[in-house]
């Protein structure tokens, strides 16, 4: 097999076939694959995975990572098709985040188990 | 009514194209179907594993574990180096035989857009400032020693300088593009062409990729001396540079 010339700037192991792909990339991958590519429109599609679906999921998806943005999934904050809906889900879904860090923290104090630094 | 097995659609490829054993989504074997000398990369599954994955209550993760299985299996087709058209994520129909009439039903069209992509790969391309853009503090309030007018001379040339940089910096963009897009054989502008100062994919062949490689390189070099990072990922299957709606009930 060919090696594959590599870009020093090159941020993710993305060889072509190679098993796993690394977590940082999920950005990059969602980036790409959910509203690019062939569309069929007609009779024969079953519509339980539609795209609308799909990027609500998304978007509740990079709420629920504090990393959104190192991750840089935020391409879409300045899509106007972003529903305040979809706004208010990922701040509940932030907030709750917050409430159940903290609640760990806690835990986790009360328990004498913190991480010995 | 939605039926409780159906075919999910990874990508279009030839006919000629064989994957090897390979898992798709909801764990189904993935096959090529033919029809009309085209190909189509698809696994069966449950309709029911799909709508849990978008439904309200699901776990948003889900939806990360599919984009990444779809990935996955486009990435192991387009391996196998014949032309990959994705389909978008999550793209379910009935069975075969409407499988098979959608490839029948567009089949110049499938061609041409297999043409485009033939023998290419997909690279993903971005610059931002590297830090932060605003590390150089505005000027402090007149202190009483300062003047008015001496503060207002230097607020100006603190905006000058910033003014000037960001030229630099645009200046410095559009001779990236220039090379980048030299040796790539199509490029569009990516989702955040607007938050960054460059965000593009570029559709290189893949006898052209050293070439690409060491422009990026080259530009990632010179861009840094600006205080500017390049990000590179790839290669990807050409997901950008597929612009193909099909009613296949036509």
């Amino acid at each position: 097999m060919n090696v594959e010339p590599r870009s020093k700037y090159a941020t993710s192991s993305s060889r072509f076939g190679g098993g796993q792909r690394s977590s940082d990339s999920l950005a990059d991958i969602l980036e790409r694959v959910l509203d690019r590519g062939v569309v069929i429109v007609g009779d024969i599609v079953v519509g339980v995975a539609n795209v609308e679906l799909l990027t609500l999921k998304v978007r509740l998806l990079v709420a629920s990572v504090d990393t959104a943005k190192e991750m840089g999934i935020d391409w879409w904050m300045n899509d106007p098709s972003l529903s305040s809906k979809a706004a208010r889900e990922r701040d509940a879904l932030e907030a709750e985040n917050r409430d159940l860090r903290a609640r760990l923290d806690t835990l986790e104090r009360s328990l004498g188990q913190g991480e010995p630094s | 009514m939605t039926p409780e097995r159906a075919l999910y659609l990874y990508a279009a490829v030839p006919g000629d194209t064989a994957v090897d054993a390979l898992r798709g989504v909801g764990d189904g074997p993935v096959e090529v179907l033919t029809a009309d000398g085209l190909g189509l990369a698809v696994s069966d599954v449950a309709t029911a594993d799909l709508a849990a994955v978008v439904a309200e209550s699901a776990d948003p993760r889900l939806v990360g574990a599919l984009a990444q299985r779809h990935d996955a299996v486009v990435r192991a087709v387009a391996a196998s180096g014949g032309a990959t058209l994705p389909f978008r994520l999550g793209t379910v129909v009935t069975d075969r035989q409407a499988a098979r009439r959608f490839l029948t039903a567009r089949v110049a069209a499938l061609r041409a857009q297999l043409a485009r992509v033939a023998g290419c790969d997909e690279w993903g391309v971005t610059v931002c400032e590297d830090g932060d853009p605003h590390a150089e503090a505005e000027p402090a309030d007149a202190s009483t020693a300062e003047s008015g007018t001496a503060y207002l001379l230097r607020r100006r040339q603190h905006f000058d300088r910033l003014e000037q940089r960001r030229r630099a910096a645009l200046e410095l963009v559009a001779w990236t593009e220039g090379a980048l897009g030299e040796t790539a054989r199509d490029t569009v502008p990516g989702k955040r062409q607007d938050a960054l100062l460059l965000d593009r994919a570029y559709l290189v062949r893949r006898d052209e990729q050293p070439r690409f490689v060491e422009a990026l390189d080259r530009c990632g070099d010179r861009l840094a001396v600006d205080g500017l990072a390049l990000r590179v990922t790839g290669p990807w299957p050409p997901y950008s540079f597929v612009d193909l709606t099909v009613t296949a009930d036509e």
